[in-house]
């Protein structure tokens, strides 16, 4: 009888995810008179495998935008997974990032040329 | 979403919404989070794929077509030989300004169909008098 090994991401998964932290690192803190009032993130830490092709292409990207490799891998997961009750088309809300605040208003420019 | 008066889409709308730099994001992200009834061409489709595809590149503009597919609300209308002659009228009419032939067939379709308002950051959307909505917010 064959035994078939489960892909690497999924034993990684499975060891490697660790239940969620509790953590006052980087939160917001007020303070009212004597009491301080601090908001608690969760997060959950996990690892992932990614071939050494695919590790090499996220690094760039994420240079490329001046992001960090969880944050670029953050930014896509969210691309996928609809986040709450938005419908799903919001997903591409914010998909690119052009760098000019008047994109909308020079889209001839780009399509069709400017005119010399 | 019934009963609610039927919006024109434009490129400029569908790039502000997609394009997290522009100065109309926020409002266009806001709209397209609980649209009204919809409206577009294959013009606009095209012109978005084209902005896309020059700006970025075809991964980008294959995305941008996903993302009108994505959109439920919206409905694409297909351009034939008859809203082109109408949009040709249009050009005529306002020959002194840089219209393109997918503005002028919005305008026509917004006129036909009786789209109270239109979603555009471009000026030109305006000329035959409905109202951009980056003027009501």
């Amino acid at each position: 009888m064959t035994h078939r090994q489960p892909p690497l991401a999924s034993i990684a998964e499975r060891f490697q995810a660790k239940r969620p932290e509790f953590t006052l690192a980087n939160t917001s803190s007020l303070r009212y008179d004597n009491n301080s009032i601090n908001s608690v993130i969760t997060v959950i830490r996990t690892q992932i495998s990614l071939s050494e092709q695919e590790y090499e292409a996220a690094k760039l990207e994420a240079e490329r935008l001046g992001i960090s490799l969880a944050e670029l891998l953050r930014r896509s997961l969210r691309s996928i997974v609809p986040a709450g009750d938005e419908p799903p088309w919001m997903r591409y809300a914010g998909m690119v990032n052009s760098g000019s605040p008047n994109s909308s208003q020079q889209i001839d420019d780009v399509v069709y040329g400017r005119k010399d | 979403m019934a009963g609610r008066t039927e919006a024109y889409v434009d490129t400029a709308a569908l790039i502000a919404f997609a394009d997290g730099s522009d100065s109309h994001h926020t409002l266009f992200r806001r709209l397209f989070a609980q649209p009204p009834p919809l409206i577009t061409t294959t013009l606009v489709v095209a012109e978005g794929h084209g902005w896309f595809l020059r700006r970025f590149d075809s991964a980008r503009a294959l995305q941008f077509l996903a993302l009108v597919g994505a959109i439920l609300p919206l409905k694409v209308s297909g351009v034939g030989l008859a809203e082109q002659k109408a949009a040709t009228l249009i050009l005529r009419r306002f020959s002194d300004q840089p219209l393109t032939l997918t503005d002028a067939v919005g305008l026509h379709l917004m006129a036909s169909r009786r789209v109270q308002v239109c979603w555009s950051a471009d000026r030109h959307m305006a000329l035959t008098g409905v109202p951009l909505v980056i003027h009501q917010h």
